[in-house]
């Protein structure tokens, strides 16, 4: 997806038509679909097309040939946040309407979030979390705590956290499965506050490669 | 599909190359209206001189069509540019080799029809041909020969960028054209020479050793140019 680059001597028109050939199971219908959605002009020259107008054309063309598999590297970079909406949710109803199986790759995980149903997070060539997106989503807490004082040392030995940060009097642990026991212990230390949030994949990630 | 593709892609060389082969036409008729050629030049000599240009031509059409046929496979110009769209032709599910065949089919089908009406329009600017099989015969030589070089830049093509395939071929032809200066080998068998009406007049033997020859190099280059392609990584 990153070189966006078709033929620059066809129209958008002629681009799908030459596609669709060698495609058998291609989807008129959703080539139809697309074109409404993305309103991508059939006449238009491929050199006259925006920047994303062109991630749109290479879209349809992907998403109308009846794979089973699609993999995409960075499908919204660049993108403005409209034509970026408009993707992601043609992606999302692909993959909820048809056998499709999309695969993607992004740097932007609020995109991954958004859309996905499982996630891998790679750092350095090691994947560091991997798993269904609401399995991880329910066995991840965030939990938030504020104390008189300083945070008491046994806070970091709680059973079930993944990650402790600390600053001044408040503490923000990252409890991961047992949660409720974390939140039990937590209790048991005297906060002035607690509170249990859900995590983002962002917070996941940060908190997995960076360790804040 | 790819036919109708490979068309869009070389069409506009096609069109240059016709208007070329146009003004190369004209010329005569230009300079006997001018009076431009001084009356004491031979027509035979003018002729010649029209001749040896048409020969420079069927060489020109020849790199010209190879490289536009084949050159967005090569690996510079795979990314960027006109030619930078040649990750989505490798995405589709078509093999390189039927790439190949269809990019540089439709350029030697392009270069045999040019080749071809221009070996005519030498015949009908001087017509010593006395039957329809002498003309047959001169214009499947020089469509044999022309291929020959057309093979070549198809090669090349397949190696170097698209300027780079260019000079590489106009130099690999004139240094046949010195080699078959010295040594009578390669005089007899060159394409440069199978291709002339000079080197081998209408009413001489068919020169079959350079048309035999340059049917053996199509299949070598053509061949290599697979293997290459077939190799090759983007």
């Amino acid at each position: 997806m990153q070189g966006k680059e078709l033929y620059p001597f066809m129209t958008v028109g002629q681009t799908i038509r030459f596609t669709r050939a060698f495609f058998p199971a291609w989807r008129r219908d959703l080539e139809e679909k697309y074109l409404e959605l993305f309103r991508l002009p059939r006449e238009k020259k491929v050199p006259k097309l925006s920047k994303g107008m062109r991630t749109q054309l290479m879209l349809l063309l992907a998403m109308t040939r009846g794979a089973e598999l699609l993999l995409m590297d960075e499908p919204t970079s660049g993108l403005d946040p409209a034509v970026t909406e408009d993707i992601l949710r043609a992606l999302a109803d692909l993959a909820a309407s048809s056998e499709t199986t999309i695969f993607f790759s992004s740097h932007q995980l609020a995109e991954v979030e958004q859309i996905c149903d499982r996630v891998c997070l790679i750092d350095e060539g090691q994947a560091v979390i991997d798993g269904e997106l609401d399995d991880l989503k329910a066995q991840y807490r965030r939990i938030l705590l504020v104390f008189d004082g300083e945070p008491p040392r046994a806070l970091a030995c709680l059973p079930g956290i993944d990650h402790l940060r600390q600053r001044g009097r408040s503490a923000s642990l990252l409890a991961h499965m047992d949660v409720d026991s974390v939140v039990e212990g937590a209790r048991e230390l005297k906060p002035v506050s607690l509170e249990v949030r859900p995590v983002t994949l962002k917070e996941l990630f940060l908190d997995h490669v960076k360790g804040e | 599909m790819l036919w109708l593709k490979a068309w869009l892609e070389t069409r506009w060389r096609f069109v240059f190359l016709v208007g070329s082969i146009l003004v190369v036409w004209l010329a005569p008729f230009w300079i006997t209206a001018t009076g431009v050629v001084h009356s004491g030049v031979p027509a035979v000599k003018q002729w010649m001189g029209i001749q040896l240009g048409s020969v420079l031509l069927y060489i020109f059409t020849a790199i010209y069509l190879a490289g536009s046929g084949v050159n967005s496979q090569t690996m510079y110009s795979a990314t960027s540019g006109f030619h930078g769209s040649m990750f989505f032709t490798l995405s589709l599910p078509v093999s390189r080799r039927r790439l190949l065949f269809v990019r540089a089919g439709l350029g030697a089908i392009q270069s045999s029809v040019l080749v071809a009406i221009m070996a005519g329009y030498m015949l009908f600017l001087r017509p010593e041909a006395t039957s329809a099989l002498q003309v047959l015969e001169y214009m499947t030589r020089a469509v044999s020969c022309t291929m020959a070089v057309y093979a070549l830049s198809v090669l090349l093509a397949c190696v170097l960028d698209e300027m780079w395939q260019m000079y590489a071929a106009i130099l690999c032809c004139t240094a046949v054209f010195m080699l078959q200066q010295r040594f009578t080998v390669i005089s007899r068998i060159s394409p440069l020479r199978g291709m002339s009406l000079i080197a081998y007049p209408l009413t001489a033997p068919v020169p079959w050793l350079p048309v035999a020859a340059s049917l053996v190099m199509i299949v070598v280059f053509l061949g290599a140019s697979v293997l290459v392609l077939q190799r090759k990584e983007y």
